[in-house]
Parts: structure tokens; sequence; C-alpha cells
């Protein structure tokens, strides 16, 4: 999935910009070790909470439909 | 990217996942994490990274039913941290680093006389973070993706959804946004005329 990077650059400048870059690259920012669980615990409830979320989603939908056919009339007076 | 979708060591676990299987999720979570959340970084900074990343793979974890599998899962969960990475940083302020910049040179200097090499290599790295935060979010975007994680361009076309050709030019002229941050510096960076 990775490329080698050296024959990227085209000038001498852009190498050097290239060789400071390999200084971050070969110390990454990581991830807490507790972020996975996190992930999973959260994803869990919402996958729990959903069916419930698109009910009441639904419900809402309707009344807001239903809200639109009783008023329109009256607009158009 | 290429289409094998029967290679992707992932495929599997993205099905379980979708079969309800959170253990599954788990592992793809596990996986993935460093590099959804090294490009978050790099592209929001240190701060935000951590609530980037948890966003990206629930986005992933609720669009998983919609991948295809047309290009590798890695590639499109980058793709997703591009977005939501993108969106965050365009949504607050720029962070004030150059203001920081005049002391933490002559922090540097000093240590130049020092043996203390890690406590200067981390300076250095620091600043270099700093710059880099300091590019416009799409150049900082493919010079993450390029020259840090190494993504080949075919790759980071994808993932941005940027023709290929523009995602040369756009490296192309985020190095030379780089350098010539760089060169303002008041940091030694030794870099040729």
């Amino acid at each position: 999935m990775t490329d080698d990077l050296s024959g990227d650059a085209q000038t001498p400048v852009e190498r050097r910009l290239l060789d400071h870059l390999g200084s971050l690259r070969s110390h990454p920012p990581q991830a807490p070790e507790y972020f996975a669980g996190n992930v999973v615990r959260t994803a869990r409830w919402q996958a729990a909470a959903r069916p419930y979320l698109d009910l009441a989603g639904g419900f809402g939908q309707s009344v807001v439909t239903a809200m639109q056919v009783v008023l329109q009339p009256r607009r158009t007076q | 990217m290429g289409n094998d979708s029967a290679m992707d060591p992932d495929r599997t676990l993205v099905d379980r996942t979708v079969a309800g299987d959170l253990t599954a999720f788990e592992t793809l979570v596990e996986r993935h994490r460093d590099v959804v959340y090294r490009v978050a970084a790099r592209t929001v900074g240190p701060a935000e990274a951590e609530d980037v990343s948890q966003d990206v793979f629930l986005r992933a974890f609720h669009k998983l039913r919609g991948f295809r599998g047309d290009a590798p899962f890695r590639a499109w969960l980058l793709r997703i941290t591009h977005n939501v990475a993108l969106n965050q940083a365009a949504r607050r302020r720029p962070e004030p680093v150059e203001a920081l910049d005049p002391q933490v040179g002559a922090r540097d200097a000093e240590h130049e006389r020092t043996p203390a090499d890690m406590l200067e290599g981390h300076e250095r790295r620091e600043r270099l973070e700093a710059k880099l935060r300091l590019l416009a979010t799409p150049h900082r975007a493919v010079l993450v993706l390029r020259d840090i994680e190494g993504l080949t361009y075919e790759e980071i076309a994808a993932v941005t959804e940027t023709p290929l050709g523009s995602v040369k030019g756009r490296l192309h002229r985020a190095r030379g946004e780089m350098i010539e941050l760089l060169r303002r510096n008041t940091y030694d960076w030794e870099l040729p005329e």
C-alpha cells in the first residue's frame, strides 16, 4: 500500500524536505490503547438504538407530512 | 486502487460486521486505527485527532452496508477520514503556531550545542508539525498522504476523489508552500537553494 518516495523529489530542496518529513514518518502519533474499545462500545449502543431512532424519525416525518396536508388548503385560500 | 475485491484482506470482516458481528468490527478498528489516527492528527492536529478518528469509524460502521468493495476497505476508510478531517479543519480557526516560532528557534540553537539529541529531534519534529498545520488544508492533506503515509498517486486520487493530474499538481504546490514556510523560519532547516 505504501510507495517508495525516493524517486519522487524533483529538486535538491524537495529531497531535503522529504528527509525532514521522513522524521515525522518515523515518529507517528499513536491512537490511545482504549480507542478501539470506545469505538465498539459506541457502535454497539448506536446499533441498538438505531431502529428506535428510525421509528421516531419516521413518525416525525409522518407528522410533518400530515401537518402540511392539513395546512395546505388554508394557505391557498 | 485496483478492483480486485477478492484480494482485500478486510472483506470477510466487513461482511461479518454487516451481519452483526461486532468482534469483527473491533478487529477492523484495531487493524486500521493507527493509519486513521495518523492522518487525522496530521490534518486537524493532535488535540482533535481522537474525536475525528472515532467519528470516522462510527460513520464507516453505519455506512458499511454501502461498501461495494470496488476499492480496498482501507482506501474507503481513508476517504471517509479525509472528508471528516477536512470538514473539521474547515470548521475551526487556525492554531496560532507562527507566533511561537522565535522562542522555539532560540531553544533549538542552544540544543545544537548540547548532547541532548533526542530533545532536539523532538523539538524539530514539533516545529515541522506546526509548519505542516500552516499549509492550506487540501495541500496538507495530499502532503500527508504522499510524503508521510507513502500512498501511491492512484491511491491518493481515490481517497481525495481528485483526478490523478490534479493530485500531482497539488502535491507539487504543497511542497513548494512547505519549503517557503521553512525558509521563512528562524530555524535553519538546511535547505539548498
